[in-house]
């Protein structure tokens, strides 16, 4: 019997990594991972109208704000590092402006004095510019404004020093367990969402989808009686979870392979550089008081993302062995998708619910925790402790479902009726005995 | 030898089979029949072990079914049962090494049999692709592949033609010389006669006949007599005894209540001229099904 299940989870397997839809499907994640971590590349590659030089030309009519304005071009642009190309020049007036500015690249700025507001300005561009350049000249100009009310009123360089100087806002915290390094979280959880929620939601998608069509279509041929009648029904039922969540594993671990390669790709003959650049980036990390909290929890989120992946599939297979059909597969696995979108948006908005008890609550919840504790986690929200009782909640709703579910799925696997399908389920949980699963 | 003794299935409340025994002995063809909804798929479905009797037992070679016994046996379902994904030999792989075979064994065994049923060129093409008729070999094939002891053929001829029912005919038969024990199912009576000494008919989930099929047609004695002469069917339909005519082609079908009128029919027949034929045969199977089932 050992050796039978072996082989039905081996020819389960095989069955789904040469099937021409998965190599497809690798073969454009593939291209597409690769691409995306050498996005500027191959925008570069095509080329396009942001290497042009900017021709920033100015009419300066109060006299003295041409220098103040281009400095200050110079040092935004330096800070924001917009990798803008441009030179810029000085113009006599108005109409001789208007008849250099001939292209896109032509951009005219026009300084006047105001009574009210020290300089009024004006942009005179060809056609419409991008906001970064726009917000550029703006950010330029208000500081040339700023620079010039200050100049005056006579202020001494001293105390204009004084006045640029950068506020240093010390801050206090009155619970103890906060501190400025934590609201830098809300940084890192922008990174974590998309390279672990997200991957997930999809890859739990993923894996119902595969248990429900697997199945099906064994009942649907009536190819299920032969392997049914050789197999146990508990031999069938955990080849199918086993070979799936390989499957996910596969298909998880190729995914990382893409990005590395991607990475590869990138730094060429520098990839050792990019190795000291992780080591360099590590310790800064853990310099986060966050990362104290969050490092020795990584295992147990992880744990936790693996057997809820298998409760998962464990709730998919029995699903799938009351249809009859992916059709109605696909509408009695509709509680279950409702459930995962659920877990996936309070993830999501988790950043607003800091604090709650009512969101520290639905972590716990079976199903719905693996995907709200990461983030939950990063927001110091909850802590491995946290975790832990989740992955023991998990265990439990798991020996749940295999206690009863079993039975479900034995009185399911060869029912070909679509009716009363929930009435039927609950008979089956209530049977006692019966044949040896 | 497979024993059913006292069986009996409950469907809630509904009583699919109903105190089933019979046993069916090596070397033996055994008819099961039924009309639709009789509890033949139940009965199959117990003895492949899918699922438990409510009552009674089942065994082969004296021995409970379980997955090791139902390695020894084929079954073949009266609905496809094939992965129509796979190609003739993945499916043959598949089934068979869920038998307990090892995979060269299969391939030997394979070619073998598509070889024997003129389907070599198949064996890396997708069930999928394949006509009904080839469809019914491929799935006839994993049913004996491994050799089984305790073979069931549910609607094997289904989809077939007459010279492939008679290609199916003598590999059964070739079974049967083996050794191999054999449930038939069909509801085509005349391929039950050809092949089942003993018979068991099912109605509603009861034993309504059950014997040597020989000793169930002697209960009747009702007889048809097959006439070629210059006698018209409404000259026969006055003779005593006579129940019915019916023209079969250049030949008159009658058929008489009881054995005892037979002689009477004959001594009229033969005064009429051009007499080349005066056959008297037993009520067929098919005239017992329906009279017993339809009852």
């Amino acid at each position: 019997m050992k050796n039978k299940f072996i082989f039905l989870t081996k020819t389960s397997l095989l069955k789904k990594i040469k099937n021409k839809t998965f190599i497809i499907v690798n073969i454009f994640l593939s291209l597409i991972l690769i691409s995306l971590v050498n996005i500027d590349r191959i925008v570069s590659f095509f080329g396009g109208d942001f290497s042009n030089e900017k021709n920033i030309m100015i009419v300066d009519n109060t006299g003295q704000t041409y220098d103040i304005l281009t400095n200050y071009i110079k040092n935004t642009e330096s800070i924001l590092k917009t990798n803008l190309n441009y030179k810029m020049s000085k113009v006599n007036n108005e109409n001789l402006l208007k008849k250099e500015i001939k292209s896109e690249e032509d951009i005219g700025i026009i300084i006047n004095k105001s009574d009210e507001n020290v300089i009024d300005a004006k942009l005179v561009t060809y056609g419409y510019i991008n906001s970064n350049l726009y917000q550029l000249l703006q950010s330029s100009i208000n500081s040339s404004k700023q620079f010039l009310a200050i100049n005056e009123l006579n202020i001494s360089s001293d105390d204009l020093q004084k006045i640029s100087q950068t506020v240093n806002i010390e801050r206090v915290y009155m619970d103890k367990d906060k501190n400025k390094n934590d609201e830098d979280t809300n940084t890192i959880m922008g990174i974590i969402v998309p390279i672990i929620i997200l991957p997930f939601f999809l890859l739990t998608i993923l894996v119902i989808q595969m248990i429900g069509a697997e199945i099906n279509e064994e009942k649907s041929t009536r190819s299920m009686e032969i392997i049914i009648s050789n197999v146990s029904v508990k031999t069938h039922f955990f080849s199918k979870i086993l070979s799936s969540n390989l499957f996910i594993l596969i298909q998880t671990l190729l995914l990382f392979m893409y990005a590395f390669v991607g990475f590869l790709i990138r730094s060429g003959n520098k990839f050792i550089n990019n190795i000291n650049f992780i080591s360099d980036v590590l310790p800064e990390l853990k310099k986060l008081s966050i990362m104290d909290k969050v490092l020795p929890a990584v295992p147990f989120v992880l744990l936790l993302m693996i057997i809820t992946i298998l409760g998962y599939s464990i709730l998919a297979g029995l699903l799938a062995s009351m249809t009859t059909n992916m059709e109605d597969f696909q509408q009695i696995q509709t509680p279950i998708m409702i459930i995962l979108l659920v877990g996936f948006y309070l993830s999501l908005m988790s950043s607003m619910f800091e604090g709650s008890i009512f969101i520290r609550i639905l972590s716990y919840i079976p199903f719905i925790s693996a995907i709200l504790s990461p983030s939950l986690l990063l927001t110091g929200v909850i802590g491995y402790k946290d975790i832990i009782l989740s992955i023991l909640i998990m265990v439990v709703i798991i020996y749940i479902l295999l206690k009863y579910g079993i039975k479900i799925y034995k009185e399911g696997i060869l029912n070909y009726s679509n009716s009363n399908i929930w009435k039927k389920m609950f008979k089956s949980i209530k049977k006692q005995g019966g044949k040896n699963v | 030898m497979l024993k059913l003794e006292g069986v009996t299935k409950f469907y809630n409340d509904y009583k699919a089979v109903d105190n089933l025994s019979f046993c069916v002995r090596e070397g033996e063809i055994f008819g099961l029949l039924g009309a639709n909804g009789a509890g033949k798929t139940t009965t199959f479905r117990m003895i492949m072990n899918l699922i438990e009797p409510s009552s009674g037992t089942i065994t082969l070679n004296d021995k409970k079914i379980d997955y090791n016994i139902t390695d020894e046996i084929g079954f073949l379902t009266e609905e496809r049962s094939l992965l129509l994904k796979l190609t003739v030999k993945e499916l043959m792989i598949y089934y068979a090494t869920l038998k307990g075979m090892k995979e060269e064994d299969i391939i030997i065994e394979l070619k073998k049999w598509l070889k024997r049923f003129n389907i070599e060129e198949y064996e890396n093409k997708k069930i999928k692709e394949l006509s009904k008729g080839n469809k019914q070999k491929i799935q006839f094939i994993s049913a004996i592949i491994h050799n089984p002891k305790l073979l069931i053929l549910d609607e094997p001829f289904s989809g077939l033609d007459p010279i492939n029912v008679d290609l199916f005919i003598d590999v059964i038969n070739e079974l049967k010389e083996k050794g191999t024990m054999i449930i038939f199912s069909s509801h085509q009576m005349n391929h039950v006669e050809l092949f089942c000494e003993k018979l068991l008919i099912l109605n509603k989930g009861k034993t309504i006949i059950s014997g040597d099929l020989k000793e169930i047609k002697q209960r009747y004695d009702d007889r048809n007599i097959l006439i070629k002469a210059d006698v018209t069917k409404a000259e026969l339909s006055k003779i005593p005894g006579v129940k019915g005519v019916i023209i079969k082609g250049d030949e008159l079908e009658v058929k008489v209540a009881d054995k005892k009128y037979v002689k009477d029919i004959f001594k009229y027949v033969s005064n009429c001229k051009n007499v080349t034929k005066f056959e008297v045969v037993e009520l067929s199977l098919h005239e017992i099904f329906t009279r017993e089932v339809g009852a």
